[in-house]
């Protein structure tokens, strides 16, 4: 995605800010993780300039457009691979006695049915 | 009552805005060259039988899930396990705040279930792009949990859905 052009190089630091919904359970333990690269000078200009159009900041914008990237990858990837002990997890959650529906889904399905009727 | 419709030629997908450019740009882009490649099917939502003006989309395909290495001892491997993932689903801007994307969630839980009586299926899985999606699908308490060591992705077992009362699965919304 950053193509490294090695005359002219500009480097964008971007802390990329996991979850921030705090009731959520966390798997990585830091609040912030940091990617490096370099990039061309180009390339800089252009993200600086798409930022500016969106009204973000450079690593908000950078953030988003990693995350939309990846995201666009990991859709067209047919296996979804786990680690063997989340495989397991997995495994584990399909197979057990399902929770019983929460009152709001109950609510929903019964409006679901009514306005098809 | 609002209608599901297999993408088509007549949908208006490039008027299509949700408020997040790349669901607008797959709609437009991507939905019906992936579905003539039978690589997903997408489905939008009417207002009436053939009318152009798409209210909203979503997007099922078929992924297996499998552990990334062979067990160490004992154990048979097992897997890969079929598993559906809502791709995207997204709702225009002159339609929110009616519920219409709850209800387009449910249609595909719907499809899903009726779906694995055929064939194997052991839960629909579904990607969250942003904390706003995440919040919301949480916040529905539809029985989507986060995938062990992953909390972007979420998913529902099968065996959750084929005890919900759907109602017989048709083409209205």
């Amino acid at each position: 995605m950053f193509v490294l052009n090695r005359r002219e190089t500009w480097q964008i630091d971007t802390q990329l800010t996991p979850c921030q919904n705090k009731s959520m359970p966390r798997v990585t333990t830091s609040s912030s993780a940091r990617i490096n690269c370099r990039i061309s000078h180009s390339l800089k200009e252009k993200v600086e300039a798409a930022a500016r159009l969106r009204g973000q900041t450079v690593t908000a914008f950078t953030e988003s457009a990693l995350a939309e990237k990846a995201q666009e990858v990991l859709q067209n990837e047919e296996r979804i691979q786990l680690s063997q002990s989340a495989f397991e997890a997995f495994l584990h959650a399909i197979e057990s006695p399902p929770e019983k529906p929460s009152a709001k889904l109950q609510a929903a399905l019964v409006e679901y049915k009514q306005q098809r009727s | 009552m609002r209608y599901v419709e297999i993408l088509a030629a007549h949908h208006d997908r490039a008027a299509f805005n949700c408020g997040k450019e790349p669901l607008n740009r797959f709609l437009r882009e991507q939905a019906k060259q992936n579905a003539d490649r039978h690589l997903g099917v997408t489905k939008v939502v009417v207002n009436s039988p053939g009318d152009a003006f798409v209210q909203g989309y979503f997007t099922l395909v078929t992924r297996t899930v499998e552990a990334d290495q062979v067990p160490v001892k004992k154990k048979l491997p097992r897997g890969p396990v079929g598993v559906v993932l809502l791709g995207r689903l997204a709702v225009d801007t002159t339609c929110h705040r009616q519920g219409l994307g709850q209800r387009i969630l449910l249609k595909a839980m719907n499809e899903v279930e009726v779906a694995s009586r055929t064939i194997g299926i052991h839960a629909l899985v579904l990607d969250v792009i942003d904390e706003e999606a995440r919040a919301w699908y949480l916040g529905l308490d539809f029985g989507f949990q986060p995938f062990p060591e992953d909390p972007d992705r979420l998913f529902v077992p099968v065996s959750f859905l084929r005890q919900l009362d759907f109602g017989p699965l048709d083409d209205k919304l």
